[in-house]
């Protein structure tokens, strides 16, 4: 006990003794948690959901209130009433609504709550909230009400939706009231009793929204993050654990036994963990606080701020954990060595690298090989598995490339070859900098990757239309997709009249979709709305695939239709030319060739092995793979979701601009045109990634700071100028940017392997060359002229204390 | 060799003093806690001549090694080098003197450890714009001349204690420097080692090179044509181990660094 005691001392004098080399840890800690607590706060506030019936569990109807009312009070029901009328106002067009409810209700208090004033405490007073006249009449007015003057004494809101404009009065039957919604019964929980009532009507209240989903997201990408931070704290405390080499070969020599070193270094680790967690915690929960204004307004609601401890608990036990393993790692490689070895401050051997190279190619091919197996056969967990492996895999390959790098130094000037022998030698904390920026980068690079790819593929195909075409369809039509969403009928004849009746030189073509099962339902405005998914729909009743013959990927399980597959009316197959090319008038499908070679495959298509395949077909991405004919729809309607409308030539900007000017509502429009590339969606995250990196960058200046002192003051006094040393922690820097970019790199490449193994339209193989640039040039220069600047200060060190 | 490295040798002897400490007095910290380090010093080296600084611990001996090496600035007094007063030379000028004419060799051995032995010994050269290949050849030579030739591979933490001394002071003679200043050379080495250090301390004033050692021992002292010792900052004594040695002779007749004991105080 007396040891423990005496570790905790020392490790708490140690701390306060060396305090300025924690802050970098200390700050990037504290920071992590702010950010996490305040993520999981936010969320978990803004996803509480919101109740209509104030604290009621449910809402009760019946024809006999009164007897609800005996059987609730004989029942010892908490409950309450909530009474709504609409009066008019005199002078002013519509009506106020008035509420009535008990003031203070436990049950209804949240729909009515005073927040100045007082409660109205007869016929001519009321309560208001602010906006509901105009924010004209305050507290002390008196305003004309449903035939009688009433002043107003109070204000009060509605914290379940501080939008909602009421008129607070105890009595709403003393107006003259132009709607009476009658009174509403919200009771605490429904029971049995009330079963006894006859017409009674319940509704149930399904509480807040499950939080756990939201609740479970957040905390992965805290641990995503938190693995970030434990990567820099680890390479942090591998530098401390570098300096502390002698505090603790002192303490072995006096007797300390190698449990008690790591104790110390743990002990360290923890202390650091529970003042940076305690530090964010507060400092999350503070700027939660600032921010609630904001959430109120985005949610509607008043939100008392709720911090779950279940929720944070994970934040907060990986707040103090990290640190303190990561502390108490390096103090373990210490422990390999001797006592004497300990108090002359000898470095550790670093561990060979190859085994754990050899980890993480293995790791990588089979995180690569689980992600695109996982891809293709939309197995979700194989799929996660792989995307985790293969990063993590190619993570451990940091300390490789950290050595080889010191390698290639020996043909680098002093001292760049300083920087370069110096990372290798400490390999381990080095490869943990490198996979912290590497995973910073990691993902623009992948988004870089993929984006181009899908540019690439985009660019290879013809633009969207021809020059002479363009489209009007539905908002929410997704023409590469199988879902159909909201296609609005009536919006999408109407903007067929209004283009004819506006642009007559466009001749426009219905085009139509086979809906098998269409689903109707109503908008707002009452209108039919027909939601045709092209998709489970496509199985018929005997269960056999209506559509799947015409599905062309090539995997051995069925699949459904890519693509939507328009009707080949007359006028379609004419507006696309394609009126020859259906000589068989029994066929039931129009295929665009070649790129669909698989369905001449007779196994494949066995029930419409009548297909036809159109090799002149036009290949505009906007018109579909497959035209069906108007026989296959069987028994189903067309519906039609836009129109095809085409130009005598191609289409000039005056025609484009009166389209554009015509009053087309409930439609959108497409035009002929490239692709829009998604540069500025690359060039995003790599701004950010590459802000992050930098970030990282500056806390491994700051953390290396006293040790390129000691060599910047060797170089001194062998006559270097002190940019020797400024150019020792530039090429530190830079190294570890560059390597950690290579890694990155990798890393972004892994996506791309499934999206290239899709046997039909693989996206290709692209090389990136601006994000090259960015992350394996431009950053690695920008981290070097970081450590430049920063080491200023450290490299001017000529002091007495590194001779003697 | 190269142009840079053949410059180098050009160097003049001004006064017969290869440095000259003139009223030195250093502190550390601000009134009333003010530490005096070195107060008042007078302190002259000879070319060719080593001489040996003694004096119990916290004595000023590191501190006016470091400030004849250019390391440190004195608070007051003035240190001539070659002609040159130190402290109004700028920080590149005074890069350059340590460059070029003055070598350390500390207790500790200072090697860098990115480095290795031979890359260590060529540092300074590289730092002057030598080439990497000639840099290495001169390095090579020096290591082969304090019998580390084929350790020039090596990295420091593959080396013994006398064999990272002996990297140090060949580090510390490369590019042919006037003046070779010494802390505690031999204190973390085996008495056969240290004897060997010493023999190699005392070869390189051969040519005119100057030497000064910091030393607590009485043994390597008495290798050095001079000793002098320091307490509580201030010079107690200076004497000749050996009066019949060349500086012997000159001490004698007072043409070089002429000490008397003068309340505490070489002149």
């Amino acid at each position: 006990m007396s040891a423990r005691t005496f570790v905790r001392r020392w490790s708490w004098r140690q701390v306060r003794k060396e305090w300025r080399q924690y802050i970098v840890i200390l700050a990037m800690l504290t920071i992590a948690v702010a950010a996490a607590v305040t993520a999981m706060l936010t969320v978990y506030n803004l996803t509480g959901g919101s109740s209509e019936w104030g604290n009621g569990g449910a809402e009760v109807t019946t024809e006999d209130e009164e007897a609800l009312i005996r059987v609730l009070e004989s029942s010892d029901t908490a409950y309450g009433v909530i009474h709504e009328v609409e009066v008019d106002r005199a002078g002013v067009v519509g009506s106020v609504q008035v509420r009535a409810t008990e003031p203070n209700n436990p049950i209804t208090d949240p729909l009515a709550t005073l927040t100045d004033g007082r409660w109205p405490a007869g016929d001519d007073e009321i309560a208001i909230t602010d906006g509901v006249f105009f924010d004209q009449l305050k507290i002390g007015e008196s305003v004309e009400l449903g035939g009688r003057s009433v002043e107003i004494v109070g204000e009060v809101e509605n914290t379940l939706q501080l939008s909602e404009e009421f008129v607070f009065a105890l009595d709403p039957a003393v107006f003259e009231v132009q709607s009476d919604s009658g009174r509403r019964f919200l009771v605490a929980e429904f029971n049995e009793e009330l079963l006894s009532l006859s017409n009674i009507g319940v509704s149930t209240n399904d509480g807040p929204s499950d939080r756990t989903v939201f609740t479970i997201m957040v905390n992965v990408v805290i641990a995503f993050a938190m693995l970030e931070v434990a990567l820099l704290v680890g390479a942090g405390f591998a530098v401390i654990a570098r300096r502390r080499t002698r505090q603790y070969g002192l303490l072995a020599a006096a007797g300390a036994p190698p449990s008690m070193v790591k104790s110390a270094a743990a002990t360290t680790g923890a202390i650091i963990g529970v003042v940076g967690t305690v530090t964010g915690f507060v400092l999350g929960i503070a700027i939660v606080s600032m921010l609630l204004p904001a959430m109120e307004t985005t949610v509607d609601q008043r939100i008392s701020l709720a911090i779950p401890p279940l929720a944070l608990l994970p934040t907060l036990l990986l707040g103090v954990l990290v640190p303190t393993l990561a502390a108490r790692r390096p103090a373990k490689a210490l422990n390999r060595l001797s006592i004497a070895a300990l108090l002359s401050s000898t470095r550790p051997r670093p561990d060979p690298v190859g085994r754990l190279a050899v980890l993480g190619v293995v790791l990588a091919g089979l995180g690569a090989v689980m992600f695109v197996v996982g891809f293709n056969n939309e197995d979700g967990l194989f799929a996660v598995v792989g995307v985790l492996l293969g990063p993590i895999g190619l993570l451990l390959l940091a300390p490789l490339l950290v050595k080889g790098m010191g390698r290639l130094a020996a043909r680098f000037p002093l001292s760049e070859r300083l920087a370069g022998r110096s990372m290798a030698r400490y390999n381990r904390r080095s490869a943990s900098m490198v996979a912290a920026l590497g995973l910073a980068l990691a993902i623009p690079m992948g988004l870089a990757v993929v984006t181009t790819s899908i540019d690439q593929r985009a660019k290879a195909r013809p633009p969207s239309l021809a020059d002479d075409q363009l489209i009007v369809w539905g908002e929410d039509v997704v023409p590469s997709d199988f879902v159909l969403a909201e296609v609005d009928p009536i919006a999408i004849a109407a903007a067929g009249e209004t283009l004819s009746a506006s642009v007559p030189e466009l001749d426009l073509t219905p085009i139509q979709v086979v809906v098998p099962n269409p689903d109707d339902s109503f908008n707002e405005e009452g209108r039919t709305m027909q939601f045709p998914i092209l998709g489970g729909e496509l199985y018929n009743g005997s269960n056999e695939c209506n559509f799947c013959s015409i599905n062309t990927i090539g995997n051995d399980k069925e699949e459904w239709l890519a693509e939507i597959a328009w009707v080949a009316t007359p006028e379609m197959l004419d507006a696309l030319g394609l009126s020859d090319q259906w000589d068989d008038k029994t066929a039931s499908a129009l295929v665009r060739g070649p790129g669909h070679a698989a369905i001449k495959d007779g196994e494949r298509f066995q029930v419409f092995d009548n297909v036809q395949v159109a090799t002149e077909w036009p290949r505009a991405t906007a018109i579909p793979e497959v035209l069906i004919s108007p026989s296959f729809a069987g028994e189903e309607q067309p519906t039609t979701i836009g129109w095809l409308a085409i130009s005598d030539g191609p289409l000039s900007d005056a025609t484009i601009d009166k389209v554009r000017r015509s009053d087309l509502s409930g439609v959108k429009l497409a035009l002929p045109g490239p692709p829009a590339s998604r540069w500025t969606l690359r060039a995003l995250g790599l701004a950010i990634g590459s802000l992050v990196g930098l970030g990282i960058t500056g806390s491994v200046v700051v953390l290396l700071a006293n040790e390129l002192a000691r060599d910047s003051a060797l170089l001194a006094s062998l006559g270097a100028s002190p940019r020797t040393g400024r150019r020792m922690m530039a090429g530190i820097a830079g190294q570890l940017a560059l390597i950690g970019g290579l890694i990155a790199v990798a890393i972004g490449y892994l996506p791309l392997a499934p999206m290239m193994s899709e046997p039909v339209d693989q996206f290709p193989f692209v090389v990136p060359w601006g994000s090259l640039l960015v992350v394996l040039v431009i950053f690695p220069l920008a981290a070097a002229a970081m450590g430049w600047l920063l080491s200023r200060r450290a490299a001017r060190g000529l002091s007495l204390r590194y001779f003697v | 060799m190269s142009t840079a490295l053949s410059q180098r040798t050009e160097y003049s002897q001004a006064a017969g003093h290869l440095i000259s400490l003139v009223g030195v007095r250093r502190t550390y910290g601000e009134v009333p806690r003010e530490v005096v380090a070195l107060d008042h010093v007078d302190f002259q080296v000879a070319p060719g001549e080593m001489v040996a600084i003694m004096g119990p611990s916290g004595s000023g001996k590191s501190t006016l090694l470091t400030i004849a090496g250019g390391l440190e600035s004195p608070t007051q007094g003035s240190v001539h080098f070659a002609g040159k007063q130190l402290e109004q030379l700028s920080a590149k000028d005074l890069a350059e003197v340590r460059r070029r004419h003055i070598g350390f060799v500390f207790q500790g051995f200072n090697l860098l450890d990115g480095l290795t032995a031979a890359e260590n010994v060529a540092a300074p050269l590289e730092i002057d714009g030598v080439g990497i290949g000639a840099a290495r050849d001169e390095a090579n030579r020096l290591l082969t001349s304090v019998g580390l030739g084929d350790r020039g591979d090596a990295f420091p933490d593959d080396l013994s204690g006398g064999e990272r001394q002996r990297v140090a002071i060949a580090r510390g003679l490369v590019g042919e420097r006037r003046l070779l200043l010494a802390d505690e050379p031999t204190g973390a080495l085996d008495s056969q080692t240290g004897q060997g250090v010493l023999d190699l301390l005392r070869s390189a004033c051969v040519g005119g090179r100057g030497v000064v050692v910091v030393t607590h021992d009485p043994n390597v002292a008495a290798w050095a044509h001079r000793v002098v010792t320091l307490r509580d900052g201030r010079v107690e004594s200076s004497y000749r181990p050996n009066p019949t040695d060349q500086f012997g002779a000159a001490y004698s007749s007072g043409s070089v660094g002429a000490a008397e004991h003068n309340g505490g105080v070489v002149r």
